[in-house]
C-alpha cells in the first residue's frame, strides 16, 4: 500500500532526478541555457539546465545552475571531469565548480511524503523560553557571518583578478616587444651580427 | 471563452511604440499592447490582481514600457473604492460603483507594476460635467462596470470634485473619457430613455442594477460585447457558476502564476512587506511555509524557500515571505521577536524584514577578463578557444591562472567549511539545552 502512494513515487523519482543532476557555479553571467548546454553536452546529454536564483545578494552577478544528465554516471563523470581539470565556461581563466546536486537546491521540489509540520508558541513562564531566545539569537549571528565571509571572499576575488589583469597586461606588452623587434628587423640584424637562425621554418 | 482551453500560452504583442527614455535611452515607451486577446491603450482601466485580496484593485494606465532587462512594466494611477476612504469621507454614502481617481501628491497616487499583474479591464466612465470632459451617453453608463467624476487627493486625503489640469504628470483630459470611441448600441431600452441625466442613474442603484440585468439578458444582438471581467456586484450575481464567472477566475489565477516571484519579492521589498524567515528545516518546500504561516501565525502571503546554493549553511534552511502589507509583516515580525514559534527539530523561527539591495550596480564577475586583452595571448596560443567552453591546457598562463582561481576556490571552501562546523556545533549545544521540544 505505501509502495504505490502516489506521493511516496513523486518523491522516489524527483530524488532520482536529484542524482542525476549537477550543481555548477562560478558561472559568468552571460553563461545561459545554450553556453551551458553546448559546453556540458560533451560529457553525456544534458536534459535539463535550471538557474538558480539569488535572491539573497541580488547584485553578485555570479551564477549558479542546475543540470540534468540522461543518467547519474553521467553525472558523475561530468563531477569528475570538470573537477580533475579546470574548465572554463563562457570566459576565462576562472575555471566552474561542480558538485553533486542536493534536493534542497530544487525550487519544485516535492514535499516529503507524509510529513506534516507542527509548530509550538512557548508561552511565557515556559522552561525552554530561554534556550529557544538564545538560539534565535545564534542563528541571526550565524547569517550575518555568512554574509561577512562571503563578503571577505568577494573582496579577495577582486584582489585576484586585478592582479591576474596586471600580469596579462605585462604578458602582452612583453609579446608586443618581441613582436616589435621581429617585425622592424631588429631580430634578423642581431641574429646576422651573431650568426644564429631566427626563423620559425 | 477560448482561452480557458489552452492556459499554457498567452498571447503577448506590443502595438503602438512611442519614444525612448530613461538615463541611458535605453527603456522603450509603448501606447498599446495585445495580452490574451484584449487590446489595452494608454489610459485605460484595468483590474490589477493582488495577491491575498479578493477584490481587485482598479487603476488607470499611465505609462507603458520595457526596461533593457526585458520587464514590461506599467504605471498605474489608482482609483479607489469608497471603502478604501470611509476613513475621509465623513459617512457619506456612494453608489455602488462609484471610483474616485486618485490625485493630488502623496503615498497611493500611483505604484509602477509588473505588466503581468493586470488582470483584465475594466470599463470605468466619467461621468463629471467638467467642460474638460466628453460626456459619456446614457448607454455607456449604464454600460460601464463603474463610474467617477470626483477625485480623492491623496496628500489631503480630501475628496474634491475639481480635478487640477494635471494628475501625476499626465494632463487631466488624457484621464476623462476618450474622445470618439463611444460603442454605439443598435437599440436603446426604453428605461434608459427615461433616465434624466446621469446624475439620477446614478442616484437610483436599484434601477441601475435592473437595468444592467437588462443588458445582460439582450447582450448578444442589441449591445457591444461586455468586458471580459464585469464588476463585482455583477459577478457576485452570478454565482461564480456562468461561463464568463469560471474565465474570470480562470484567467486571474494564470496571470498570478505568470507574475514572476522576483517582481513580486522586489515589490515587496519596496513595500516594506517582505521578510525573511530562517531557521527553517532546509527541505520545507515553500508551500509548506505558505501553510505553516497561515497556521501559526493566522496570516496568508506568499512564500518562496531559498533555493541551496554552495554557500548555504547546511544547519537551516531559509524563505521569503511576502505579506499583504507593510503592517502585516510588521507583525509578523514583531511576533516572531517577542515570542517563540518553535518548530519540529528545536528550531524557533526567526523572522526579519528582508533588507536586500535589488537596486544598485550588479558586481561584475571575477575573473574572467575580456577578450582583446588576451589578443596577443591567443594568437600564440589557442585563438579558437576564446569563449567556447573547455579545459585549458597545462602550458599555458590561462591553466596557470586557472589554477590560481582552484586554489582560491580550495581556501573558500575551507573557510566555509570550518565556519559550518562551528556553527553547527554551537547551534547542536543550544538544541540539547532544550527539555520538552
Amino acid at each position: 500500500m505505501e509502495s504505490t502512494n502516489p506521493e511516496a513515487e513523486k518523491y522516489r523519482e524527483f530524488m532520482e532526478k536529484v542524482e542525476r543532476t549537477v550543481y555548477i557555479d562560478t558561472l559568468p553571467p552571460q553563461a545561459n541555457e545554450s553556453v551551458l548546454k553546448t559546453g556540458l553536452d560533451q560529457f553525456g546529454d544534458v536534459k535539463n539546465i535550471s538557474f538558480i536564483p539569488n535572491y539573497m545578494d541580488p547584485r553578485n552577478s555570479m551564477r549558479c545552475a542546475l543540470v540534468e544528465m540522461k543518467d547519474p554516471n553521467q553525472a558523475k563523470n561530468v563531477i569528475k571531469t570538470l573537477t580533475d581539470s579546470p574548465f572554463m565556461i563562457a570566459g576565462m581563466p576562472r575555471p566552474v565548480r561542480v558538485l553533486p546536486a542536493e534536493l534542497e537546491m530544487f525550487d519544485d521540489r516535492p514535499r516529503k511524503p507524509g510529513r506534516k509540520i507542527t509548530f509550538k508558541w512557548l508561552e511565557a513562564d515556559h522552561p525552554d523560553l530561554k534556550v529557544a531566545k538564545d538560539m534565535k539569537r545564534a542563528v541571526v549571528r550565524h547569517a550575518t557571518e555568512a554574509a561577512l565571509a562571503h563578503k571577505q571572499h568577494l573582496e579577495e576575488e577582486e584582489k585576484l583578478h586585478k592582479q591576474q589583469v596586471e600580469i596579462l597586461k605585462a604578458n602582452y606588452k612583453k609579446y608586443e616587444v618581441v613582436d616589435g623587434v621581429i617585425s622592424d628587423g631588429t631580430a634578423q640584424r642581431v641574429a646576422k651580427r651573431y650568426g644564429m637562425r631566427v626563423a620559425d621554418d | 471563452m477560448a482561452e480557458v482551453d489552452d492556459p499554457s500560452r498567452i498571447e503577448f504583442q506590443w502595438l503602438k511604440k512611442r519614444g525612448l527614455g530613461g538615463k541611458n535611452h535605453n527603456i522603450q515607451f509603448y501606447e498599446s499592447f495585445i495580452y490574451d486577446g484584449e487590446k489595452y491603450t494608454l489610459y485605460d482601466s484595468v483590474y490589477m490582481h493582488r495577491d491575498n485580496v479578493d477584490e481587485p484593485d482598479i487603476g488607470k494606465l499611465v505609462r507603458l514600457w520595457e526596461d533593457p532587462q526585458g520587464h514590461k512594466k506599467c504605471r498605474i494611477l489608482w482609483y479607489f473604492r469608497p471603502w478604501e476612504i470611509t476613513n475621509y469621507s465623513r459617512g457619506e454614502t456612494f453608489p455602488k460603483n462609484e471610483l474616485l481617481l486618485a490625485a493630488g501628491e502623496g503615498v497611493g497616487l500611483y505604484d509602477v507594476n509588473p505588466l503581468e499583474a493586470i488582470a483584465g479591464k475594466c470599463k470605468v466612465v466619467c461621468t463629471s460635467r467638467d467642460s474638460r470632459n466628453p460626456q459619456p451617453s446614457k448607454e455607456e453608463i449604464i454600460g460601464a462596470d463603474f463610474i467617477f467624476n470626483r477625485a480623492f487627493d491623496v496628500g489631503r486625503c480630501k475628496i474634491v470634485e475639481k480635478m487640477d489640469d494635471k494628475i501625476a504628470g499626465v494632463e487631466t483630459k488624457l484621464l476623462f473619457n476618450k474622445v470618439g470611441k463611444r460603442p454605439i448600441p443598435s437599440t436603446i431600452t426604453p428605461s434608459v430613455e427615461n433616465s434624466k441625466s446621469s446624475k439620477d442613474v446614478l442616484k437610483n442603484k436599484e434601477c441601475l442594477k435592473k437595468r444592467k440585468l437588462e443588458r445582460e439578458d439582450t447582450k448578444p444582438a442589441k449591445l457591444p460585447k461586455p468586458s471580459p471581467v464585469q464588476s463585482t456586484d455583477e459577478r457576485k450575481r452570478v454565482d461564480n457558476k456562468g461561463p464568463e464567472a469560471i474565465s474570470i477566475e480562470e484567467r486571474r489565477s494564470r496571470w498570478c502564476e505568470e507574475q514572476p516571484w522576483d517582481q513580486a519579492m522586489e515589490d515587496g521589498y519596496v513595500n516594506g512587506s517582505l521578510v525573511l524567515l530562517l531557521n527553517l528545516d532546509p527541505s520545507y518546500t515553500s508551500d509548506e511555509v505558505k501553510e505553516l504561516i497561515k497556521n501559526a501565525l493566522k496570516e496568508n502571503c506568499s512564500a518562496k524557500m531559498v533555493q541551496r546554493t554552495a554557500f548555504s549553511s547546511p544547519h537551516f534552511g531559509q524563505a521569503f515571505v511576502n505579506f499583504s502589507s507593510k503592517e502585516v509583516a510588521g507583525r509578523v515580525v514583531v511576533k516572531l521577536d517577542r515570542h517563540c514559534l518553535v518548530l519540529p527539530g528545536g528550531r524557533p523561527l526567526v523572522g526579519r524584514l528582508a533588507s536586500i539591495a535589488f537596486k544598485g550596480k550588479q558586481s561584475p564577475f571575477f575573473g574572467h577578463f575580456a577578450i582583446d586583452k588576451l589578443k596577443y595571448q591567443m594568437q600564440r596560443e589557442k585563438r579558437e578557444a576564446v569563449s567556447t567552453s573547455h579545459c585549458s591546457q597545462p602550458n599555458t598562463i590561462e591553466h596557470e591562472m586557472a589554477t590560481e582561481w582552484a586554489l582560491h576556490q580550495a581556501r573558500v571552501n575551507l573557510t566555509w567549511e570550518a565556519i559550518h562546523k562551528q556553527q553547527g556545533e554551537e547551534l547542536k549545544r543550544l538544541r540539547d539545552r532544550f527539555k520538552s521540544v
